[in-house]
């Protein structure tokens, strides 16, 4: 991904808390366009508008959790292989190598730091 | 540079003081449902929205820098894991379990709500 600059970050997430924190840590001091979104659903819709370079989903949500909304994702045309980080609180490794299954190209752990939660996105990014 | 570092530091303080402000009511509902756990038969329901909230308060907690609230938060979100699984009436030990870490739970949260009185440690 490092040839390709990283932009447009959608992120899902419910918890209103998280998403203040993630606005700061990704537009304030990461420099992200950013698009939130407060449910899995919601961000199907908002995804082929916005064309985000990297889509970030919290696992645990209610309705429609991380991995369902990751398979809906994929499924929608041009999204197929986006890259998808999920967001998660500490899990067991067999749940973490689960997700990798999957496809998304990296795990980050709540709690996140907001000073640093951008620069690791950006390692990452740059690591593939 | 300097300054813009200030201003994110300001902001992320107003949030965590926002967090905070918010906390007595969600530990008051955790609470009410922590007692439908503990004494009134076994509800998939609420122990499914008591875990979701937990695991909340694990996440945003440790984010704002509350680390001991987050860990109390985050135990006793583990503490659920196996009845869930189960999908029966807590045990004993699960009883004991979830008595405790609620009670780390409220200390934690009283510390917070301290700090922010202006109270020490």
């Amino acid at each position: 991904m490092a040839d390709k600059p990283l932009k447009k970050i959608l992120y899902v997430e419910d918890d209103p808390d998280i998403q203040e924190i993630a606005r700061l840590a990704l537009v304030d001091v990461g420099g992200f366009e950013v698009r939130i979104c407060s449910f899995g659903r919601e961000a199907l819709d908002a995804a082929p508008e916005f064309k985000p370079d990297l889509v970030i989903l919290d696992v645990m949500m209610p309705d429609m959790d991380g991995i369902s909304t990751f398979k809906a994702l994929r499924l929608l045309e041009g999204f197929a292989a986006t890259p998808v980080i999920f967001l998660t609180a500490k899990v067991q490794p067999k749940e973490t190598r689960q997700y990798f299954k999957l496809g998304v190209m990296d795990v980050i752990f709540k709690p996140f730091d907001p000073l640093t939660l951008a620069d690791s996105i950006k390692k990452i990014w740059e690591a593939h | 540079m300097t300054d813009k570092k200030s201003a994110i530091g300001r902001t992320l303080q107003g949030l965590g003081d926002k967090f905070s402000q918010r906390l007595p009511v969600r530990l008051e509902q955790i609470e009410k449902d922590f007692s439908l756990l503990l004494e009134a038969p076994w509800d998939r329901e609420v122990a499914l929205r008591t875990h979701m909230e937990l695991h909340k308060l694990s996440g945003t907690g440790g984010s704002f820098g509350f680390r001991r609230l987050s860990n109390a938060a985050h135990q006793c979100e583990e503490y659920l894991v196996t009845p869930m699984k189960h999908d029966r009436a807590l045990t004993a030990k699960q009883k004991k379990e979830l008595y405790d870490c609620l009670a780390e739970l409220r200390a934690a949260s009283a510390q917070i709500l301290n700090k922010r009185h202006g109270a020490p440690d």
